[in-house]
């Protein structure tokens, strides 16, 4: 299996580190492994694309259906895409405007709960 | 050189490095190495999901050919109509249009212009409509055509009775 994922708590935020090569074979790795995170009660979510050393529609359309199920459980998921690479990829779908996009991990997670739940 | 991909999604991997090394090798400016590497990619892993959705267990078809451009063509293996060439050749590059330019216009279509007329593209601008998709095999297809248009500057989608033929190609410097 040609990805990574290592996700750990920072800031009140469940960080998902995502490295390797995100594509038809492994997308669906990458959504089982946020389902759990969602089903196990996660709701800030931030998927950190930062080692990702490739990803395609199939794994957009896993980030699409993941920002969809998280804002259903009232939650939030942003992503940290500091490569041009994928940043013009996400510029090129029009995804750039469906997702918070941070350039860092600690502006990503910077705040908590801001705009939801009562506190 | 011709590869022929059991309609595996592991196999899609491959496909993008061969097409990598060739590109590397005949000539093809460093900057665009990238965008074929996705472009491959996006085309087989949208034959290797038509395939697996439709029980179909013959191979897609990757053909790479390197000239004076390097291309490379995807053919898959499920029977459509005709391609409809409703406009005529218009002389602009798929570069040149934005499929999702067309903000608050639901289901714009961007036409995908190449040699031997045009194949209307429905694309998706309406963000819920995005968002529904949700874990759905079926939704990716309209995004990997979506970044294929945004890629490849001359690409051609042909639907045929036999299966669909996605060209592609750049330039190579020599």
């Amino acid at each position: 299996m040609d990805i990574t994922l290592n996700s750990h708590d920072e800031s009140g935020h469940t960080v998902l580190e995502v490295a390797g090569e995100v594509d038809v074979y492994t997308a669906p790795t990458l959504r089982d492994r946020i389902t759990d995170l969602l089903d196990g009660g996660q709701r800030r979510l931030v998927v950190d694309l930062t080692s990702v050393e490739f990803i395609d529609s199939t794994g957009l359309g896993v980030l699409v259906g993941a920002l969809n199920r998280a804002k259903e459980l009232g939650g939030t998921l942003a992503l940290v895409c500091p490569q041009e690479r994928v940043l013009k990829l996400l510029r090129i779908t029009g995804l750039d405007d469906v997702f918070a996009v941070y350039g860092s991990v600690e502006e990503a997670t910077r705040g908590t709960g801001a705009g939801s739940g009562a506190g | 050189m011709t590869l022929r991909l059991a309609p595996r999604p592991a196999h899609v991997r491959t496909a993008r490095l061969v097409a990598s090394a060739m590109a590397r090798r005949s000539g093809v400016d460093e900057a665009v190495l990238d965008d074929i590497r996705l472009a491959v990619g996006e085309a087989c892993a949208r034959a290797v999901m038509l395939h697996e959705r439709h029980g179909i267990t013959q191979p897609v078809t990757v053909e790479l050919a390197d000239d004076d451009w390097f291309s490379v063509t995807v053919t898959d293996c499920l029977p459509q109509g005709a391609g409809a060439a409703a406009e005529p050749d218009r002389p602009r590059s798929v570069g040149d249009h934005d499929p999702w330019a067309d903000a608050g216009d639901a289901g714009a279509a961007a036409a995908v212009v190449g040699h031997g007329g045009v194949e209307a593209l429905v694309v998706p601008t309406d963000v819920d409509e995005i968002l529904h998709a949700a874990f759905d095999w079926a939704e990716p297809e309209r995004l990997g055509l979506a970044v294929l248009a945004g890629v490849v500057e001359d690409l051609t989608v042909e639907h045929g009775e036999q299966g669909t033929r996605v060209h592609m190609s750049w330039p190579t410097r020599s």
